[in-house]
């Protein structure tokens, strides 16, 4: 087995590990990224993106950030992690703006900054290339090496001549990205297929902490084309409105904040539309300017340009509110909620060595692009602390592959999430029960080993590694705290605890600890 | 759904390289052979140095006669939307400094 041995192996070459790899470089360390597919335009920015949240404008405190997540949150962030997060934004904006990403200096939203971003992957990606020591593309990381508390490397599948190399490090930053692919979509989704939920899957396995896989991210979208509806929501103070013209988050969430209320009570209120009969509900859109179009098209082509197409073969009329809003299938994503990898202020997990970024990362609500940046930057640097080596040599390992079609499990898998775990189609509640159901039946799938592609194969292994995690704690969470996030018909009434649960698997099964907020 | 011209393919294979969703495969011409896993981001169309590559919207989502074409001009990207095959709009965005 081939083994390459660099300082830190980045598993990811996204967001946060592009930046990872170039503040390694800065500190004198040598960085490898492993990924999946071509780093010029991998992972959720593929498409590109038209702010950079999560960013401190002058005259703004690292506290007020906390709390704009804290309340994103419903009350529910690590503050230590906010705090550190939010310093060094600013830092990484100015280097993709040395290298060639037009910035636009104006605000967007509450902590954003307005860019041109369709080409932020491409420049992303030239980062990487002038600051890791090497980048192996079509490769998929399958498995950590752990010699007692620390981590030392990680085993890769060479897709390309489908073969398992090494790459020992005396530290691994995981930057994989969040799980899309779990529960079945209506249409296209809104995380990309290619984030399978790898590096929780790594992390699950090694036996590393896990942050608050019971509450799920559930977008509120414009309706089909699954673009977003905070550009022009809150962008252009277009409120949302029933089929019987009613604006329901003014008449029925002021208590949360209505029109602003936090992002969840935004998806909980056009589903509950949804369920009494109120629909299409649509994003009202009569007041806008011609102006206001143009520039809302040209932030949609910097960041989900398929919304171009739509309204052209729709026909979509702006003026005669056309534009449908309903949230889609659930991920788990710690982008938008505090569900990932345990971290430290740091960017250590609970396992020594193995560090976390990004949405791979939890902790955070509304982390975004710019979280990911800035945790990349935290982790190399705490990765450039990392003397010690470990002397142990890899072992054979090889994925397991055998007769089940993946794709007929990843279709089960969405089937089961869909019904018994609070999917679309049961308007995102589930119950012990039924949470059970679906346990049990991921449970036998896991015990399936798979045949085909062996992309393809590993993804479904790893979804299904996240799926038993998340139902662990959405079973063990034995209240609703964040409707339809984590909402329970079992427990109806909404709570305001003050933790989020920790799990650790152990081989056998799962302990939980919580975390007081 | 992404469509190919294969009139236009070159056969280079950038298609199947930088898809994020390794959906895209390349047999004698690239064929997308899990069009379940497109995300239609895109990438393809703007790396396709032929502008083999357009998009249609799902088909239970709108009408298939619609296309987008994604040229990338260096220091501009031009998105147009064509109907019938004929282009009825275009829009251009500045994407480096």
């Amino acid at each position: 087995m081939e083994v390459i041995s660099t300082d830190l192996a980045i598993v990811g070459g996204g967001t946060a590990g592009c930046m990872a790899s170039y503040e390694a470089k800065k500190h004198g360390i040598a960085s490898v990224i492993i990924e999946k597919a071509r780093v010029r335009r991998s992972g959720c920015l593929a498409p590109g993106v038209n702010a950079i949240y999560s960013y401190l404008h002058n005259g703004e405190r690292p506290e007020d950030y906390y709390e704009f997540v804290k309340f994103q949150g419903m009350g529910l962030a690590r503050k230590d992690l906010a705090l550190s997060l939010i310093k060094e934004t600013p830092h990484a904006v100015e280097v993709l703006e040395d290298h060639g990403l037009p910035v636009l200096h104006e605000r967007q939203g509450r902590f954003g900054m307005r860019i041109y971003g369709e080409h932020i992957k491409p420049i992303l990606s030239d980062i990487a290339l002038e600051s890791a020591e090497n980048i192996i593309e079509r490769a998929y990381s399958f498995e950590l090496a752990i010699d007692g508390d620390r981590v030392y490397g990680v085993y890769v599948f060479d897709l390309k001549n489908e073969d398992v190399f090494f790459v020992k490090a005396k530290a691994v930053l995981i930057a994989t990205g969040g799980a899309g692919g779990l529960y079945r979509n209506y249409t296209v989704p809104w995380y990309p297929f290619a984030n399978a939920g790898t590096g929780y899957a790594l992390a699950i396995k090694a036996g590393a902490e896990i942050e608050g896989f019971e509450f799920r991210f559930i977008p509120p979208r414009i309706k089909d084309v699954n673009s977003p509806i905070g550009v022009t929501a809150v962008g252009f103070k277009a409120p949302l409105m029933n089929s019987d013209g009613e604006e329901f988050m003014k008449s029925g969430y002021q208590k949360f904040g209505g029109e602003s209320a936090p992002i969840a009570i935004r998806a909980l209120a056009p589903s509950k539309e949804y369920i009494d009969g109120r629909f299409p509900v649509y994003i009202n859109t009569e007041e806008m300017t011609e102006d206001q179009r143009e520039k809302l098209i040209k932030l949609y082509l910097n960041a989900w340009p398929m919304f171009y197409l739509f309204i052209h073969a729709r026909g979509v009329d702006f003026a005669a509110k056309m534009l449908e809003v309903m949230p889609c299938e659930p991920y788990i994503s710690g982008s938008h909620t505090v569900a990932g990898i345990w971290i430290d202020e740091s960017r250590m997990t609970s396992i020594k060595n193995l560090l976390a970024a990004g949405d791979a990362a939890g902790g955070v609500p509304l982390k975004h692009v710019g979280g990911a940046l800035a945790e990349g930057i935290i982790a190399a640097r705490t990765a450039s602390q990392i003397k010690d080596h470990s002397s142990l040599k890899p072992e054979e390992r090889v994925p397991e592959f055998g007769d089940y079609r993946w794709r007929d499990a990843e279709e089960r898998m969405q089937f089961v999430l869909d019904h018994y775990a609070g999917g679309i189609s049961r308007y995102y509640i589930y119950n012990e029960q039924s949470a059970r159901i679906a346990l049990n039946e991921i449970e036998s799938l896991m015990n399936l080993r798979l045949n085909g592609k062996a992309v393809r194969v590993l993804e479904t292994y790893d979804r299904l590694a996240v799926a038993r995690t998340m139902l662990e704690h959405m079973i063990e969470r034995r209240e609703t705290r964040m409707p339809p996030f984590q909402m329970r018909s079992d427990y109806p009434e909404l709570s305001d605890s003050n933790y989020i649960l920790v799990s650790r698997f152990d081989g056998d099964g799962f302990e939980f600890r919580r975390d007081y907020v | 759904m992404i469509v190919f011209d294969y009139d236009l393919c070159i056969k280079c294979g950038k298609c199947e390289k930088i898809c994020p969703c390794l959906a895209i495969e390349m047999n004698e011409f690239p064929e997308l052979t899990y069009p379940e896993k497109c995300w239609h981001c895109c990438a393809c169309i703007k790396e396709c140095p032929a502008n083999a590559i357009r998009l249609r919207l799902p088909p239970h989502i709108g009408d298939q006669r619609y296309e987008m074409l994604v040229r990338d001009e260096k220091n501009e990207m031009v998105f147009q939307i064509f109907f019938d095959g004929e282009k009825i709009d275009e829009t251009r965005i500045k994407v480096r400094r």
